[in-house]
């Protein structure tokens, strides 16, 4: 994971629905995507429940257009690519505001356990609700994690939900859920789990023609430890508060990447991610409303290499971020149809670490975002302009100094039939991501005469939704095409005798992404729901001059799909998943020897709910590449093969 | 800079009567050795005929019935009928069969890194702090020789073994750059002395007039500042006095008088292959390759004076610039290509 070089020759190293008025098919249907006058992707509720995930990362590999790079295991790094533009490009929002990561640029969505989160949305460029902090606007699309709100029955002030989870690779992952109402308009939400399994699996490694090898996938043990609190309420001024609090403690193996005759190592990270976060929000006229976000976020992460032939005998590395965040969301409802927001945002980085030759840099982000939203009976457009501002100080060497920076996007949907409720879109956004500080500062490596790499994305794309008195309750039909240009990417290249970060490559990813989404409901008490997703993508290189140029870039297959159906019949539920990722290539040269074989998985899972009155138990058992499937996404970091999960939930 | 190795192996034969007769037949093709990717585990061997004028790939992978290289492999040479590859991150060294490229033994041995041979012996520096001494014959370790910190590469001149001690590895982790030279009495298998030349030195080579080349590499302070640039250190082995010259040069190649290098300062910011002389040590910029600013390795045909660069690419790419009609020819190779040895 950190390439570390001295020279060449040295190698190292989310959301309440902007619910779609106009389309009142069934309130808790699954099958009404967060939009439809944006490309947007939602999971929630009883399908996420039941989709055989133990992180937001394996509920999202069934998004289309979304790839998630997973190093394998329970503890291997598993973070969002969304359209083939690369992790940096995808903001995570949890509960409105963002979780940052200055120094990689990249969220281990492995980290974020699916216990307390109510829903997933994915957002191409940004959410259809322009109230929303500038952040929001600032990457090129959007994942909103939204935690569990606490629903008090009739007159009961608390609920508890346990749950304890175990199975394959040595898993026991026991959580707890409180909710409390502590007066009639203040609640308390808290959500603790831990987990510990030791992560070990089979994979196969082939060393010559008649040598398939069966090698245990070691050091790959993890415990995890996370709390999640949320204090919300109403003040006598209607105003709203909501105050969240969360703590996540790790410690891991990094079983490395498995190579001829070495499959062993003995790395280790540490992990300490702390946040606190408040929001209020209060409707001051009926054309004026404010909220007013904060954040404070204190990350830290230890790398250790025990075996490091150095005299020490060890590389021991540490990393700590502190981040300040605040924001100020003002809008205005001008008339039923003309909304306005005006945002501003102040973020201040820092990075600290114990490596020499080090920058210490400080970086103070200013965001500005104007954006209006006009709608229709059959017209929305959204438009929205983002200014922003970036000065980074450093204690030691040189620093990438000031930028400033606007982008524009604009989208319309129109919805051409009155009865019919299909909707036609468009949509164009300007955006960048900043050089991290690991780009711009990683010591030997990192060059702060980065610029930013731009990002241009056009979409085109129609939702098609019906609703219907028979068995198939509804239909929603969805595709969107793109293309994507991404410019200056930032790439290590090797110079001059050492590898340095550089602007250089060009991509352009045309795409095509396909959903079709339907409720049945047959017998009377025979629910189910499906969803099929397809994603044709050809993400090439296109930089001037590159030996390269025409080549699909690394780790893009041109097919991917996935599929799933989940089946409820009285206190029984049943789901099986489908995941299907093409042939790709590891390297930006298409040679056979980076060539990467496409592999498909299949995940069953089997649910039983007992209503004992006072309170509910379930029990889902989970099966998980029942094929036995060989294969990786990341070359050389195998994935487990078959493996089970048998879960006990409990409600009071 | 396995030519360089050969070079001086067939220059100090008469002083050896150890070596394994090398047959005094014409050079007939040329190894590369491709390092693949950090993590990638697809380093190859390519091997191109001189006879047919062909670039034949993943030659190592075809002969022993599709068993990989490796990942990371870092450095080769040819002693006798024998092909010896270090493969850093699949901690090995294969040793194959000269004439055919079929694995005669796959000797295990943590993070070697260089090779160099004298007498019976191949001289294997790994990042243990150690030399392993490995009988050429019995295929089997011999002995393991204590050297500095982070040692890199090797070269023999007489009957000695020059090993240069980076200590990159420290220094990567607060302590410091090692920056000595270990000599090894390649007779008795000893270390005799440490010459100290600088800090972060990790490449050395040795001519035929006594001088041993060490070049320190580049040390970056905070970006983008150079606290040390790289620096190419001349040590007479007479007297073991050491002269700096003024730019550095990661790679070098060796043939007779005349040495090929390739310096990223000889000219501030730029990449660029030079000529020198090795009885005067004097210098003179080349005009070929110019604008190719990856260059990862550098040879010389011993038998045509051909001069081989490889250059960090993927897919790799190599020049053969022929020294006699002035013509480039480029090849396609393996991932990122680095070590030539050229076979007889």
């Amino acid at each position: 994971m950190w390439l570390s070089a001295i020279s060449m020759a040295q190698i190292p190293p989310i959301l309440r629905n902007d619910t779609l008025q106009a389309v009142e098919i069934n309130k808790q249907s699954h099958a009404i995507p967060p939009s439809v006058t944006v490309s947007a992707q939602q999971l929630s509720g009883s399908t996420l429940e039941k989709i055989n995930s133990l992180s937001v990362a394996d509920a999202l590999k069934y998004f289309s257009g979304v790839k998630i790079r997973d190093y394998g295991g329970i503890g291997g790094m598993k973070t969002i690519d969304v359209r083939s533009l690369g992790t940096n490009h995808t903001a995570v929002f949890y509960n409105g505001i963002a979780i940052n990561d200055a120094q990689s640029g990249q969220v281990d969505l492995g980290k974020f356990s699916l216990d307390n989160v109510q829903s997933i949305s994915l957002y191409q460029n940004q959410h259809v609700n322009i109230d929303q902090p500038a952040k929001a606007f600032a990457s090129a699309s959007v994942l909103y994690l939204e935690t569990k709100e606490p629903i008090f029955k009739e007159d009961r002030r608390t609920n508890v939900h346990g749950s304890f989870r175990g199975g394959s690779f040595g898993l026991v992952n026991p959580s707890l859920h409180l909710q409390q109402k502590i007066s009639r308009n203040t609640q308390l939400n808290l959500n603790t789990g831990w987990m510990k399994a030791d992560g070990e699996y089979d994979f196969h490694y082939k060393n010559a023609m008649s040598l398939d090898t069966v090698i245990r996938r070691k050091n790959t043990d993890i415990e995890t430890f996370r709390i999640e609190t949320s204090l919300s309420g109403h003040l006598a001024d209607s105003s709203f508060w909501h105050v969240d609090g969360y703590a996540f403690f790790s410690e891991r193996g990094l079983p490395g990447a498995a190579v001829n005759n070495n499959f062993y190592s003995e790395d280790r990270q540490w992990d300490r991610n702390l946040f606190l976060q408040s929001q209020w929000r209060k409707n001051i006229s009926k054309v004026y409303s404010l909220k007013v976000n904060g954040k404070y976020t204190y990350n830290r992460l230890r790398y250790l290499d025990p075996t490091y032939s150095n005299i020490a005998g060890k590389l021991d590395n540490k990393y700590v971020q502190d981040e300040l965040y605040l924001s100020a969301v003002n809008v205005f409802t001008l008339t039923d149809k003309l909304k306005t927001a005006l945002s501003a945002d102040y973020l201040y980085n820092t990075l600290d670490a114990n490596i020499p030759q080090f920058a210490y840099p400080e970086r103070n982000t200013g965001l500005v975002n104007f954006a209006a939203d006009f709608k229709n009976d059959s017209w929305r457009i959204q438009g929205n302009m983002l200014g922003t501002l970036v000065n980074e100080e450093v204690v030691a060497g040189k620093s990438s100094g000031t930028k400033t920076a606007f982008s524009p996007s604009l989208s319309v949907s129109w919805k051409p039939f009155k009865s019919s409720y299909l909707y036609l879109r468009t949509s164009y956004k300007s955006i960048f991501r900043m050089p991290t500080f690991n780009d711009s500062y990683y010591t030997f490596v990192g060059s702060t005469t980065l610029k930013p790499e731009y990002v241009k994305e056009f979409n085109v794309g129609f939702t098609v939704q019906t609703a219907f008195d028979g068995p198939i309750r509804s239909l929603s039909l969805t595709a969107d095409g793109y293309q994507n240009h991404l410019k200056d990417r930032i790439t290590a290249i090797p110079k001059n005798f050492r590898w340095t970060m550089l602007n250089t490559g060009k991509v352009e990813i045309t795409g095509l992404d396909i959903g079709m989404k339907t409720e049945v409901e047959a017998l009377q008490q025979l629910n189910a729901f499906l969803f099929i997703n397809y994603t044709w993508q050809k993400a090439l290189d296109k930089t001037p001059g590159s030996q390269h140029k025409g080549q699909f870039i690394p780790y893009a297959p041109m097919h991917s799909a996935s599929a799933s159906g989940t089946f409820q019949y009285r206190s029984w539920g049943l789901n099986y998943n489908l995941l299907y990722t093409g042939s790709r290539y590891s390297f930006l040269a298409n040679t056979p020897q980076n060539y990467m074989e496409d592999w498909f998985t299949q995940d069953l899972s089997l649910s039983y709910m007992l209503d004992l009155k006072a309170y509910e138990i379930k029990i889902m058992g989970e099966a998980n590449n029942i094929g036995n499937a060989d294969y990786t996404i990341i070359r050389n970091f195998p994935m487990p093969g078959r493996n089970y999960r048998l879960s006990i939930y409990f409600n009071y | 800079m396995i030519a360089v190795s050969l070079l001086s192996i067939t220059s100090c034969k008469k002083d050896t009567p150890a070596a394994p007769e090398q047959p005094q037949t014409a050079v007939s093709g040329v190894y590369i050795l491709n390092e693949g990717d950090w993590t990638g585990d697809n380093a190859s061997l390519s091997y191109f005929d001189l006879e047919t004028n062909e670039m034949k790939n993943d030659v190592f992978y075809e002969v022993n019935s599709e068993t990989v290289l490796g990942e990371l492999a870092n450095d080769m040479g040819i002693y006798g009928s024998k092909l010896f590859i270090t493969v850093t991150g699949s901690n090995k060294v294969e040793i194959l069969n000269a004439t055919n490229g079929k694995i005669l033994k796959t000797v295990n041995m943590e993070e070697p890194r260089y090779i160099a041979f004298y007498g019976k012996y191949a001289f294997i520096s790994s990042y243990t702090n150690q030399v392993f001494v490995v009988d050429t014959a019995s295929m089997s370790i011999h002995t393991k020789i204590e050297v500095g910190r982070t040692p890199e590469q090797l070269a023999v001149s007489g009957a000695q073994v020059f090993v240069a001690n980076a200590g990159w590895k420290d220094a990567i982790a607060g302590g410091e750059y090692d920056n000595r030279v270990s000599v090894i009495d390649a007779e008795n298998l000893v270390k005799v002395k440490d010459i100290e030349v600088a800090d972060n030195i990790d490449r050395v080579y040795a001519d035929n007039n006594g001088h041993v080349y060490v070049n320190s590499s580049t040390i970056y302070g905070v970006w983008p500042e150079e606290l040390y640039p790289s620096r190419l250190y001349v040590i007479d082995t007479e007297t073991n006095a050491v002269e700096q010259l003024p730019f550095g040069a990661g790679l070098m190649a060796i043939a007779g008088e005349k040495a090929y290098l390739a310096s990223g300062n000889y000219q501030e910011g730029k990449t660029q292959l030079l000529e020198m002389n090795t009885a005067t040590l004097l210098v003179k910029p080349l005009d070929i390759l110019s604008g190719v600013d990856n260059l990862n390795g550098l040879a010389t045909d011993p038998d045509s004076g051909d001069l081989w660069v490889s250059t960090y690419t993927n897919p790799g790419k190599v020049y053969r610039y022929k020294t006699t009609t002035k013509e480039m020819d480029t090849y396609t190779v393996g991932i990122f290509p680095k070590t030539f040895s050229f076979k007889r």
